[in-house]
């Protein structure tokens, strides 16, 4: 294999592996931060057994969250050292504050962890919050250097504010499916009345934090588009398969681009993209026929956000439903909660999605306009069939986060007085 | 600024050299004692621990990245042998975390893992240390200024925790 095409992959696994990690560990604090707090209004000794096994999941995820983040660290410096040197006089700072973000949040971990029984929930509530300054604080400085590598035009700009807050919001929204999901799972099993109706009033709060969660997207989604049109227009031609430039630009879905640079088939909304990226069908938007075709992100990203938006559209239904059973009936059909369980990975799935869309339509730049992916790569690094061993290993690490949570989740079942 | 920098690169290492030391001692106990095995005894001292690496690492990634891009690759294979004993790391370390009965082996692994990561950094050190001293390269201290008002009271918050696992960890090993 190419030395640049190994370093590709491996640096490419190793992020689609801790991205997920990654989501959870700042979507769970984030829910443990909330229920804390419902707990302490409430005074429900069953929500704060709730909170309690939220805890012991973050525990599990902290663990391959280091190991991963350092693994990238790793290879950034070694294997994208040419990288690592342009970015530095800009967002060197951003990997450093990044890794202090990190220690104070490891810290509040612990002190969290410690106090579990010790103190009372409006304590343990206000320990908690600044777990959350830390996870969200570590995202944000490392969506940071992401953001200059698409727009280096500063160090913080429109596509900063962007990124950060698309890409935090949709780490929340994909955690609350995921607790949402195993909530409805364990719904299913056969439990005595008040806990039922403790588990539909669950399931209503999650449901109510994940609409809010995906109607904020909804408006940071367009935001970036819009920023995305405006400061990476080859990225938004790509992920359109715009082939003119001009007004009235069209949204098209599916569709292929043929080799005389012409897109064709798909179902085509004729002006939706300028008023979207513009709004006005008048608005000019830039299309690939501007961009020189050596230049052309993979045009895979095209497919990568059809698949995204129809599992955008498919969530939103699905929590808008699940809202509208708990405001009308207080309670959710077991179809319903069956259906639940499957689409809890739907989050994770749209953020490997948009992740991937970031990452392949920023080609063939790593930092755009200024380092080209090939010279971004270490000369004379040669990572040879190593690659097949991070993959096993990533593997392995994965089915022991899932032991480890099946684990977390039988010993919190086993020691709660109320467990469900 | 350039020896503040080395100290704080040099002083986490150095203490997470010496608590891994501490980590491979405890590791080998519970190894050999059938009883501390049965004890729920793994703590999140792997993880403390860590963090002083990641902190070492963070600095001296930032302030070194133009000698990297000279020695990256040949730093590649040390980084390469860290990198797998930190997957294994990670994976026994889930797999024992709320498990009450635990093998041997997982232990002896571990203790494996702890010492080829400690070689690989000792590799590593072996190509960095000559590299700067034959071409006396002068690292980056532009964010020493930043580093100082939040990277060390940040390391400082986090020896708190660090100093009350590791008082656990003796405490129960000493049950």
């Amino acid at each position: 294999m190419d030395p640049l095409d190994a370093g590709r992959q491996l640096i490419g696994h190793s992020l689609a592996f801790h991205i997920i990690i990654v989501a959870l560990s700042i979507g769970l604090p984030f829910l443990i931060s909330i229920f804390e707090w419902l707990a302490w209004r409430s005074n429900s000794e069953r929500l704060r057994g709730f909170v309690r096994l939220l805890a012991k999941w973050a525990a599990v995820f902290v663990i391959g969250g280091v190991m991963s983040g350092t693994i990238i660290a790793l290879q950034f410096s070694t294997l994208w050292a040419p990288f690592l040197d342009a970015s530095r006089p800009e967002v060197g700072k951003f990997f450093q504050l990044e890794g202090y973000m990190f220690l104070i949040e490891a810290a509040f971990l612990s002190w969290y962890f410690a106090t579990m029984k010790q103190v009372g929930t409006r304590k343990h509530f206000l320990i908690s919050l600044p777990i959350n300054i830390g996870t969200i604080g570590s995202a944000f400085f490392i969506t940071a250097v992401n953001a200059w590598m698409n727009n280096p035009s500063a160090q913080f700009t429109t596509t900063t504010a962007n990124e950060i807050s698309h890409s935090v919001v949709s780490y929340l929204f994909s955690t609350t499916l995921i607790v949402l999901a195993f909530v409805a799972w364990r719904s299913l099993h056969k439990q005595s009345k008040p806990t039922m109706t403790f588990i539909n009033k669950l399931m209503g709060q999650l449901s109510i934090i994940a609409l809010v969660l995906m109607g904020t997207l909804g408006v940071l989604g367009h935001q970036s588009a819009v920023d995305i049109g405006n400061t990476q227009p080859h990225k938004l031609a790509a992920i359109e398969l715009l082939d003119k430039t001009g007004p009235n630009a069209p949204m098209r879905i599916g569709g292929e681009m043929t080799d005389t640079g012409k897109a064709e088939g798909g179902i085509v909304i004729p002006g939706l993209l300028s008023i979207l990226a513009g709004y006005s069908p008048e608005a000019v938007v830039k299309g690939l026929d501007q961009i020189p075709r050596d230049k052309w992100p993979p045009l895979v990203v095209h497919a990568l956000f059809d698949i995204k938006m129809a599992l955008v559209g498919l969530s939103t239904a699905l929590i808008a439903l699940a809202v509208f059973f708990y405001w009308r009936y207080k309670s959710f059909p077991r179809l319903f909660r069956t259906m639940l369980i499957p689409f809890g990975v739907l989050g994770l799935l749209m953020v490997e999605l948009g992740w991937y869309i970031t990452e392949l339509g920023r080609q063939s730049w790593t930092i755009v306009g200024k380092q080209l992916t090939a010279d971004a790569f270490t000369v004379g690094a040669n990572i040879h069939n190593s690659i097949i061993v991070f993959v096993l290993l990533f593997g392995v690490l994965g089915l022991s986060t899932l032991f480890a949570l099946s684990y977390a989740t039988k010993h919190w079942r086993n020691t709660e007085k109320q467990s469900w | 600024m350039v020896a503040a920098l080395y100290a704080l690169i040099l002083g986490p290492i150095a203490a997470y050299l010496v608590f891994s030391v501490i980590e491979i001692w405890i590791t080998y106990r519970i190894a050999i004692h059938k009883r501390a095995r049965s004890l729920l005894f793994v703590q999140a001292s792997t993880e403390v621990t860590h963090t002083l690496l990641v902190f070492a690492y963070a600095q001296f990634m930032v302030a070194f990245s133009a000698l990297l891009v000279d020695i990256g690759a040949r730093l590649w294979w040390p980084v390469a042998l860290l990198m797998v004993t930190l997957l294994v790391r990670a994976s026994l370390y889930l797999l024992l975390f709320y498990r009450e009965k635990t093998p041997r082996w997982m232990y002896g692994t571990l203790l494996v893992s702890y010492l080829l990561g400690l070689f690989a950094i000792v590799w590593g050190l072996a190509i960095v240390v000559p590299a700067i001293i034959t071409r006396g390269f002068t690292p980056y201290t532009g964010d020493m200024g930043l580093v100082l008002t939040f990277g060390v009271p940040a390391l400082a918050l986090f020896m708190v925790p660090l100093v009350a696992v590791y008082k656990n960890a003796f405490k129960q090993l000493r049950k």
